[in-house]
């Protein structure tokens, strides 16, 4: 589509698709498919459009799109204990997301989907990880040290939801379904 | 399911400046984070919210809503961190091996109002607020108009995915899918022909969004709007009290001797 002086259609068409997958990860978000027994919710693949938009448009749209998507998620329900926790665990943490716009597959290249969709979640993980050692430590077990703890809380649900979202991305990468609709 | 619920009413709420809201929002948030190992010192945050609520005019459908989700919530708070601290304080009840304590009580408390404040603050704000002059705060903050658009645009569409989604869960077991039987991988797996068709359908709709959007000149130069908030006296006064009143409350909370 080319409007007006033909340059800021694109941009235009970026910013739809940043609201339309914002807005369908923020309701995936809200239906939890199971909690983990150490805590934390497994969603119904909130972060695969995240993750999609991020491989599709370039780690820069992807990272904007996954901080509006942390706010978002602030406004759903928010934890916050401290200003620097409010930020690493949720613009921070959810901007990282768009770390999985690195792999810049178009949406159709399976494997390296997978690849993308690892590095997003695993920038989520950093973010969530530091936070917990700095401000969670106290949750600990006895004889636990926080780092270790960090990683099980957070390692748990963000290793299922890695699961969740690398099948999703390569299925949705494997039928081309990007391709058909964008 | 409280997003984009914009309830348009003339009430004190509708009628101040979306930037003394939105900063209102944020000394909720602040004096909540500040009084949250103190229950008693985050009840008049908590309070001051009910009211805020109260005032927006949210409505009794919505306001039932609210009480019973907030209920549940708070039992889940109390049972899970009454359980963490049953061995501090002194005992207020104990059923077989649940043991409540006055100081589990005091930090379920404060962990609910810790929680539920900042998200009640940020109700108000949105069912105050139409998203157009949601838009224009987040333009009169500096963020870029794409952005704040961007950001409007899915909080406004929310409430319609989230009842896509639970269509198309419907449709699917309807169709036999028993999301919630087997083992959690099973179940994972069944999942999936719930989000696909979710995402073909969203991915269906960006072309014409994009379209009406360029349509209404999104995008091109710098963004006006016709009716733009005005800054009041009554919005000066407002944020004066609440700086008054949280700011206290907020030092209250901070200094434990206080």
């Amino acid at each position: 589509m080319k409007g007006g002086n033909g340059k800021l259609s694109v941009p235009v068409k970026i910013a739809a698709e940043a609201a339309m997958m914002i807005a369908l990860a923020s309701a995936l978000s809200l239906f939890k498919v199971f909690r983990m027994p150490q805590g934390g919710s497994v969603t119904l693949g909130s972060m695969v459009p995240i993750l999609l938009f991020a491989m599709r448009r370039g780690a820069k749209y992807g990272i904007l799109a996954g901080v509006l998507f942390g706010l978002v998620r602030l406004y759903l329900g928010m934890y916050v204990v401290h200003p620097v926790q409010l930020l690493l665990d949720y613009p921070l943490a959810f901007g990282a997301l768009g770390l999985a716009g690195l792999i810049k597959t178009g949406g159709d290249k399976p494997m390296h989907t997978v690849v993308g969709t690892a590095l997003g979640i695993g920038g989520r993980f950093l973010s969530h990880w530091v936070s917990g050692i700095i401000f969670f430590a106290e949750y600990a077990p006895a004889g636990q040290h926080p780092a270790l703890y960090s990683a099980i809380y957070n390692g748990g649900y963000l290793g299922v939801e890695f699961v969740i979202s690398a099948v999703m991305v390569y299925l949705l990468a494997k039928t081309r379904v990007m391709k058909a609709f964008l | 399911m409280l997003t984009g619920l914009y309830v348009p009413k003339d009430t004190l709420f509708h009628r101040l400046d979306p930037r003394v809201k939105l900063l209102w929002t944020f000394l909720v948030l602040v004096a909540s984070i500040a009084t949250q190992f103190n229950c008693i010192k985050g009840a008049p945050v908590f309070l001051s919210v009910v009211v805020a609520l109260a005032l927006s005019g949210i409505g009794a459908g919505f306001a039932a809503l609210l009480i019973f989700n907030m209920s549940a919530f708070l039992i889940a708070v109390i049972l899970v961190w009454a359980g963490m601290y049953s061995s501090h304080g002194v005992p207020v009840l104990e059923l077989g091996v649940f043991r409540l304590t006055d100081v589990g009580v005091s930090v379920a408390l404060g962990k609910f109002f810790l929680i539920i404040c900042p998200v009640l603050a940020f109700a108000v704000f949105f069912t105050s607020t139409k998203p157009y002059h949601v838009m224009w705060t987040l333009d009169k903050l500096g963020l870029p108009h794409k952005l704040s658009l961007a950001f409007t645009i899915s909080l406004s569409m929310l409430p319609s995915i989230v009842k896509s989604t639970r269509e198309v869960i419907e449709v699917q077991k309807t169709r036999g899918l028993a999301l919630d039987r087997g083992w959690p991988l099973e179940r994972l797996r069944k999942h999936i022909p719930i989000i696909v068709p979710l995402i073909a359908r969203l991915l269906s709709d960006v072309w014409d969004l994009s379209m009406v959007l360029a349509s209404r000149y999104a995008g091109y130069g710098r963004r006006t709007y016709v009716f733009e908030p005005k800054w009041s006296r009554g919005d000066s006064a407002f944020l004066l009290l609440s700086l008054l009143f949280y700011g206290g409350v907020a030092l209250w909370g901070v200094f434990p001797y206080a």
